[in-house]
């Protein structure tokens, strides 16, 4: 006997359940395939531009005032600079080969991109445009996070299932801690205490301590009828409370709603195909997330926990950044 | 001697692949985890129907119709639409149930034929690495003063290795998107029955 489970539309659907609020804000997608990167009004998510990049855009990054936008166009093995107003690319950064992650100092001067295929995580001074230095890491370097206060970088590397502790003043390593295999997303909490690490084969996320660099928990997903192979953890946000964290679970086309608390998953939302990674709106109200196979962007209400509605956006989209 | 030591370790650089396959299964080359089997829970979610779509007949026309590799997922969207359009309000939920686990199956069928062709292809080229690594070997214990011709032969060899390894390793990263796109043509057909039960 075959069984079958039909909702009632959610999937993939361009829905639009509840009016579309006044939003001051721009949504803008990396899409790896297309070499473009597209840019949605946050209030009516509808696509008002369409940018030719360099080739296989992946990480985006806003510059803290929003009026940058920084992508790793990863077989350019640049980093480009896009002025978020006139939509022109107006800056090419060095960045080190095959730039696929980085991270920006809270400060906007100092970006720290992952080099993949060298293991190196670059140090790219923003004012002049020039690697200042590179850290040697892990094989395949992959998620970039930064503490609030800039002093600490994290940095995944997929192929030693390890986050690097790196001291930003010394671009020493402080602490080297294992978490689940081909790790690949590293995110502080607001308040700095903690870092969680999605680990895309081992199926995990591991909520690492910041001071102490102990793994005080590690979350694990279970979803009726999905196989396990298909939950495969990659984009994370936590919210500025600290009081709930979305994971992306990449093919398994969910996305997993974390207490932060308790680490209990409370929810799984359905949303497009092969999910990604993820960005809070402005206002902390809604998270985006973009669909790599499906090819669109779903948008979540944070408080009702309830997939809003998906737009078509490019081929493959990657990264998804939220700017003023 | 050092440009083939150099070729060596880029052979080798390309066989451990900057995004290469996940640790753990050497069979499988592509740089996403393998997921074996598709099932319809990982795309839909929502209330359960049973049954077996063989048994509906004009559900298995649609299955037949529409799963081959040759038919679009904008063009099997439509077919799909245009049979649900045809169906009572009623039954819908239940034949679309049924219509999907057919699709479901099929695409299994035939993913499950391109993962073997890929393992098959990751196998062959750990053999031309192997294969590679006792030829260069055999090229270095040459002596200094072997015959030229012989040098040029087994160089030759070599080369040719390289060249088979090089090739089949480009033809990867797009063979790895095969079962990337049925994945994909799946979730736009879940999509048209969604459209389905809801017009």
């Amino acid at each position: 006997m075959q069984i079958v489970r039909l909702a009632p539309a959610v999937f993939g659907a361009a829905l639009l359940l509840a009016a579309p609020a006044a939003r001051a804000e721009r949504v803008f997608v990396s899409n790896e395939k297309d070499n473009t990167i597209t840019v949605l009004d946050g209030g009516t998510l509808a696509i008002t531009a369409t940018v030719k990049v360099g080739d296989r855009p992946r990480g985006i990054v806003a510059s803290p005032d929003g009026r940058s936008l920084y992508i790793c166009t990863s077989d350019s093995d640049h980093v480009e600079m896009l002025d978020t107003k006139t939509l022109a690319v107006t800056r090419i950064l060095a960045s080190g080969p095959d730039p696929e992650l980085m991270t920006l100092s809270p400060d906007g001067q100092t970006l720290y991109v992952a080099n993949e295929n060298d293991n190196m995580v670059s140090v790219v001074d923003v004012k002049s445009g020039r690697v200042a230095t590179e850290i040697p890491v892990g094989v395949e370097p992959e998620g970039m996070g930064i503490s609030p206060d800039g002093k600490v970088l994290v940095n995944t590397s997929e192929t030693t299932s390890m986050a690097h502790f790196i001291d930003t003043a010394t671009h020493q390593s402080v602490a080297n801690v294992l978490v689940g295999s081909r790790p690949r997303v590293a995110r502080f909490t607001a308040d700095g205490r903690q870092v969680w690490v999605s680990a895309e084969v081992g199926g995990t996320v591991s909520v690492i301590d910041a001071a102490s660099h102990a793994v005080i928990h590690t979350v694990s997903f279970a979803i009726p009828g999905v196989p396990a192979e298909s939950i495969q953890p990659v984009g994370i946000a936590v919210t500025p409370d600290a009081t709930t964290a979305f994971v992306a679970l990449g093919p398994a086309n969910r996305i997993a709603v974390v207490d932060a608390k308790t680490f209990e998953v409370r929810k799984y939302l359905l949303v497009g195909q092969r999910v990604w990674n993820l960005a809070f709106s402005l206002d902390g109200k809604r998270l985006y997330a973009t669909n790599g196979v499906s090819n669109d962007l779903s948008t979540i209400d944070v408080d009702g926990l309830r997939v809003v509605k998906s737009v078509p956006v490019g081929q493959l989209p990657w990264g998804v950044a939220v700017v003023p | 001697m050092r440009a083939f030591q150099a070729a060596g370790l880029g052979l080798l650089a390309l066989a451990l692949g900057a995004a290469g396959p996940p640790p753990g299964d050497p069979d499988w080359p592509c740089a996403q985890r393998l997921v074996p089997k598709l099932t319809a829970a990982t795309i839909w979610g929502g209330h359960e129907a049973a049954g077996d779509w063989r048994t509906d007949p004009p559900v298995a026309a649609v299955v037949a119709a529409v799963a081959p590799r040759g038919v679009s997922a904008q063009d099997g969207a439509g077919q799909v639409e245009r049979f649900m359009a045809t169906l009572p309000g009623a039954e819908r939920p239940a034949r679309s149930a049924l219509l999907f686990a057919g699709l479901v199956d099929e695409t299994n069928g035939q993913r499950a034929q391109v993962i073997e062709r890929l393992r098959a292809t990751a196998r062959r080229q750990r053999s031309l690495t192997e294969l590679t690594s006792k030829i260069t070997a055999e090229l270095r214990a040459l002596p200094a003063d072997a015959p030229a011709a012989q040098r040029e032969e087994v160089t030759s060899r070599r080369a040719f290795l390289i060249r088979e390894y090089e090739d089949i390793e480009r033809t990867i990263r797009f063979a790895c998107e095969v079962p990337v796109r049925m994945e994909s043509k799946l979730g736009a057909l879940a999509q048209a029955l969604q459209r389905g039960l809801t017009d």
